[in-house]
């Protein structure tokens, strides 16, 4: 028996609701994309023409909200409009023709979210998770210790630049650097 | 193909992505402005934005293998700030360095670390568990709508939908499409609005557009189609299509039976369009002759800018209405008659309502969100 959706509407939308609004979102928001969803995301944008088609169409969405709507939360608008384009783009690359039926429709929805891997997703994660490795012992030594010491233990920002004895503007212009290298060593292939 | 930026864009809207994604949790309403704003400038934007979403979400998967309970992440903190450390030249600053030769026992330091460092990372695993959860719920509708082959905007939002043989339809505004693929035709019918058909080149399978009044058939090509509720208006972009009226009834026999004047001159039951023309199909099946088209004007809605070139007043609020919630409501014929010519930015009413606040025969009142035109008294 698996979970209802109906019962996933109400659970989760009480609960989305019930979450504070504007504090310290943006550093959740980026664990929407895990499991499945995250390796998804990743193998379409890794396909430039893909990151595109994705991108353009997550634009357009955006566009029909209001200013006020989005400022309120602007990056979890962005995740959940991106997160409905790939469950689409999923299914209209999907082998099979698909036919309408609640029960794939349930099951799809609880796919996203699932931690367990495909041996093929396993081994392309793996993999992938190899290449960014290798990326990041690229980086120097102090921008990696700041990426890092950031995005991986979630150490704030002036603590960084105190352990480090840098100034905050740094520790910014490296982790924004950082990323970028890491977007250019692993991006469109 | 798609054009690609140059290396230093791609590095500026790069670093500004993760400038927003890393600095957004500490920011107030104006800054989230800003970045709804920078988002909204371009598709480019969101994909950079998406981007640096996706490698930090990898890069923190990779701490969970690495790092898998709190002591081995704290272990990591600490080579990773020693080895950055010992790797600086500018020996005024050695802080941690200090602290480590200096003070207490190696248990003492680590029981300091973890207590905070680990505490934020569950705290984190918590609140994103209820997201995904949230997310996964919120998806639902959008797959319903999928299912069903038919695809439909609301006011002010296009979009673009792939469809199964790779054919790709832009939808407008407040527009309606149900997709029908068989193994001899790919049957497209818009029900409402307008939408511009990137055909997919197959021989042996006709791509078919039907409107109430029209039949637009193509093998690959690109044509914009825009059902208004007195006729259709096909516009061809690229290759050629036949056009013909829905109306099996206008034959010209049936139009040889009735007395006709020059100006109803017998409309034929089909024609073939070529890139650049555009023709109507009226209500009564009648294909009027083809015209040249202006083709910027004719995909202007595709970068959201309304263009009009003496049009009735009438037709231009319709137009605004596809894109906005907020009404332009004309009170008296003098209103309606108005003829106007101007591009618009298609989500902005105000625009088009400065414009006419300028004008002498017209006067505007603002009635919350909805603007009422009438003549000037």
């Amino acid at each position: 028996m698996g979970t209802r959706p109906e019962s996933r509407v109400q659970e989760g939308d009480r609960e989305y609701r019930g979450r504070g609004q504007g504090s310290g979102l943006a550093a959740l928001a980026f664990e929407h994309f895990r499991g499945g969803l995250q390796r998804y995301l990743v193998r379409r944008l890794r396909n430039g023409e893909d990151a595109q088609d994705l991108a353009q169409e997550v634009y357009l969405r955006l566009l029909r909200f209001g200013d006020e709507e989005l400022v309120r939360r602007p990056e979890s608008y962005v995740y959940r409009v991106a997160f409905n384009v790939l469950c689409e783009f999923k299914l209209s690359t999907g082998r099979d023709p698909v036919a309408f039926d609640s029960e794939t429709v349930a099951r799809l929805a609880e796919e996203f979210p699932a931690e367990e891997l495909s041996p093929e997703d396993a081994w392309s994660q793996g993999s992938r998770q190899q290449r960014l490795d290798a990326v990041l012992a690229r980086l120097p030594a102090m921008q990696r210790a700041v990426f890092l010491l950031a995005v991986r233990h979630d150490v704030p920002h002036e603590k960084i630049a105190h352990e480090l004895g840098v100034s905050l503007h740094t520790v910014r212009k490296y982790l924004y650097r950082s990323l970028h290298y890491c977007r250019q060593n692993l991006g469109h292939e | 193909m798609k054009s690609r930026v140059s290396d230093a864009e791609r590095r500026i809207v790069g670093e500004d992505a993760a400038k927003w994604l890393f600095e957004l949790c500490e920011t107030g309403p104006a800054d989230r402005a800003a970045f709804v704003a920078w988002l909204k400038e371009s598709p480019r934007h969101v994909e950079e934005f998406l981007f640096a979403t996706a490698t930090i979400s990898e890069v923190r998967d990779g701490a969970k293998r690495d790092s898998p309970d709190a002591g081995a992440a704290d272990d990591e903190v600490r080579r990773l700030i020693a080895q950055a450390l010992a790797k600086r030249t500018d020996d005024t600053v050695v802080p941690l360095a200090d602290a480590h030769t200096s003070g207490g026992s190696p248990a003492a330091q680590q029981s300091r670390a973890p207590a905070h460092w680990g505490r934020t990372r569950w705290t984190l695993g918590i609140a994103a568990s209820v997201v995904a959860l949230a997310l996964g719920v919120l998806a639902v509708p959008a797959l319903l709508s999928l299912y069903d082959d038919r695809y439909a905007t609301a006011v002010g939002e296009q979009r673009s939908v792939k469809l199964a043989d790779g054919s790709v339809v832009y939808l407008n505004a407040r527009s309606r499409i149900e997709v029908d693929y068989s193994e001899a035709a790919r049957d497209v019918r818009l029900i409402e609005g307008e939408a511009i058909f990137k055909v997919e080149h197959d021989p042996t399978r006709a791509f078919r557009v039907r409107t109430e009044d029209a039949l637009i058939q193509a093998l690959g090509t690109q044509f914009n189609v825009y059902r208004k509720p007195e006729g259709t208006t096909v516009a061809v972009l690229e290759g050629t299509v036949r056009v013909s009226s829905s109306e099996p009834a206008i034959t010209l026999d049936s139009i040889a039976a009735t007395e006709l004047t020059a100006a109803e001159r017998p409309s034929p039951a089909q024609v073939n369009l070529t890139a650049g023309e555009q023709t109507r199909i009226g209500a009564g099946g009648i294909i009027e002759q083809p015209a040249r088209a202006d083709l910027s004007q004719v995909v202007a809605w595709r970068e959201r800018r309304l263009v009009f070139s003496a049009d009735r007043l009438a037709s231009i609020a319709d137009e605004f209405s596809r894109y906005s919630p907020r009404r332009i409501r004309l009170e008296d014929e003098i209103a309606r008659n108005k003829r106007i010519t101007g591009t618009f930015d298609a989500d902005d009413p105000e625009s088009l309502v400065l414009f006419l606040e300028k004008l002498d025969e017209l006067t505007v009142v603002r009635e919350g969100e909805d603007f009422l035109v009438s003549a000037r008294k």
